[in-house]
């Protein structure tokens, strides 16, 4: 197949810069702007109203982005970094120099630099990390205190008759609580993989947030909160049962868990237009500093890691909750006032209205 | 818009002090996010880095005094350039100072407990970033239009400093156990605000290195461009 390049070269190449994701700058051995294209233009906010020749101080005063091509302008060699770019707003970019080699010429001509966008992969990476760590801190904190108590007993407090029934109910809570974050790392994983079949129907929210009520009652009572269900009568949501449980009841318990004695949670209900309904968990109780708001969906996040082993919980119930509620087709939010309380407000479909 | 053409050692000049001028942005950005995310090792950068940005600045001076002994060749617009250079440098060079005197306060602050009166702090910093940007902009740019408009912006951090600065000081009397921290803040604000002036100055030398007239002394001269 023959293909003349030369006629189609220029528009060949516009087209393939302007299709690439990555910035691209190509510069002279005087450091002039010889080509970049859109994704650099977007990478570095250029303005439009530059015209003429350009120069890279014109498009950049990254410092490390201009050594970098000096040194591959001196050297001839690639160069490849991450470069954190501070500023109002925070990135960090992949930035690959080469050397622009022409047939022709004995030396190098110029520099040709790939930046790629990795912002959001180095956060997720954060993320995971972070994810591991803590799992391992929460597995590791139930099983020390089960093997202290496990060498006791077989030192000889087995016979202590005063003692060794409240070292096993002490092993048996630990390895409850080793058990509960299994099961919630199980379903977390069913639910993001998409094993977790939802089977919607119509569910009259009034009557199965009373049924709900007898289940928290317990907690409610030992920590003085009062609970109440103000959804109005004939509220209807369209959701699986199983998963609407779960994710009221993981709302409805961490309100009451971080609530103060005397305290009070009220589940709130209503329709949103024809094919919304909006339903509001809130209570009184220490609230969430803005800066913890962003990221207390994700797994294992802990607010306050001293008050987690007082309050329980495995760390996975919210990032449950919004996994439950985004495979409905929901949304969640958060508003929340340190000191005065939270509201979690959960949006699910309508059932659809009789024709 | 049009861009001042310059010969090679002028470039070479103009490529120094942009580059300085992007130094001071990433250590003011730098030390501001030591502060507000409480982020140490961001501020040990900075307080290291600010050797090299010295460095710089003995370079530009060297290079300009070689130019000018060479004034005769140059023609006046060029001369201006390298005069322009010669007072925009120290005011890059104290912006970097600045930075690294917030990122000592940082560090203080930083190892003790978080100080609530925050609020205010994180939008100024954004201010002043942005007023920084927007004056090197110019400077790259040579845009008159926008040191102009920068220059007005000034106003809106002074009135956030008093703001601040009522806050800070109603705090230390209402609860002394934020004396030492409302101390350090009152600090960084004051800094933040000499950053915004520096700025502003930059400004100023844009619109001498342009049109040739200094609006340095004649504080309304923004408002008639032509």
């Amino acid at each position: 197949m023959s293909f003349r390049l030369d006629q189609y070269s220029q528009p060949l190449l516009e087209a393939v810069l302007g299709s690439l994701r990555e910035g691209i700058i190509v510069i002279d051995r005087q450091t002039e702007v010889v080509l970049y294209n859109q994704a650099a233009v977007d990478v570095f906010n250029l303005s439009p109203v530059m015209t003429g020749p350009l120069r890279l101080i014109d498009i950049t005063r990254n410092k490390a982005i201009h050594d970098g091509f000096q040194q591959v302008l001196r050297e001839g060699r690639p160069f490849d970094t991450n470069l954190e770019i501070f500023g109002i707003q925070e990135r960090t970019f992949s930035f690959r120099a080469t050397p622009l080699l022409m047939p022709s010429a004995h030396e190098v001509v110029g520099a040709i630099g790939v930046f790629f966008d990795v912002t959001q992969l180095v956060r997720l990476e954060r993320v995971r990390r972070e994810f591991f760590a803590n799992l391992s801190h929460e597995l590791r904190t139930p099983l020390t205190s089960i093997l202290a108590y496990v060498e006791t007993l077989l030192n000889g407090a087995l016979y202590d008759q005063e003692n060794n029934l409240q070292f096993l109910r002490i092993i048996n809570k630990h390895a409850m609580r080793m058990q509960n974050l299994v099961r919630d790392i199980a379903d977390l994983s069913a639910i993001e993989a998409g094993e977790f079949k939802l089977d919607p129907v119509t569910i009259e929210l009034k009557g199965f947030v009373d049924n709900l009520a007898v289940l928290v009652a317990p907690e409610a009572a030992a920590r003085q909160v009062t609970f109440r269900n103000e959804v109005t009568p004939g509220v209807y949501v369209q959701a699986d049962p199983q998963a609407l449980e779960q994710i009221l009841m993981n709302l409805i318990i961490n309100a009451v868990k971080f609530n103060r004695p005397g305290g009070e949670v009220v589940v709130t209900a209503g329709f949103e237009g024809d094919t919304r309904t909006i339903i509001a968990v809130r209570d009184t109780g220490v609230g969430i500093e803005a800066k913890h708001l962003p990221r207390i969906f994700e797994r294992l996040y802990r607010v306050d890691k001293s008050r987690s082993q007082e309050v329980g919980g495995t760390g996975l119930g919210l990032a449950i909750v919004k996994h439950l509620v985004l495979n409905h087709g929901g949304d969640i939010s958060v508003d929340s006032t340190p000191g005065v309380g939270s509201e979690f407000r959960i949006r699910l479909p309508r059932p659809p209205l009789p024709s | 818009m049009d861009t001042l053409v310059l010969d090679a050692p002028l470039q070479d000049l103009r490529d120094k002090v942009l580059l300085l001028g992007g130094q001071a942005e990433d250590a003011l950005s730098r030390a501001l996010g030591a502060l507000i995310r409480r982020n140490s090792p961001l501020a040990e950068q900075v307080i290291h880095n600010d050797d090299t940005i010295d460095s710089v600045e003995v370079e530009i001076d060297e290079l300009c005094a070689s130019l000018l002994m060479r004034a005769a060749e140059l023609g006046p617009a060029d001369v201006r350039f390298v005069i322009g250079v010669l007072r925009t440098t120290p005011m890059i060079e104290r912006i970097a100072d600045h930075a690294v005197n917030i990122a000592h306060h940082a560090l203080r602050l930083n190892d003790e407990p978080e100080f609530k009166l925050y609020i205010a702090l994180p939008h100024m910093a954004t201010l002043v970033q942005a007023l920084l940007t927007a004056a090197l902009d110019a400077l790259t740019q040579s845009d008159t239009a926008k040191a102009r408009q920068t220059i007005r912006r000034d106003n809106e951090v002074d009135l956030l400093y008093r703001r601040m600065f009522a806050e800070l000081t109603a705090s230390m009397t209402r609860d002394p156990s934020t004396v030492t921290r409302a101390a350090e803040l009152l600090f960084v604000i004051k800094h933040l605000e000499r950053i915004a002036d520096y700025a502003t100055n930059i400004c100023e030398q844009v619109v001498y290195l342009v049109e040739g007239r200094s609006i340095k002394h004649t504080p309304d001269a923004w408002q008639h461009p032509d």
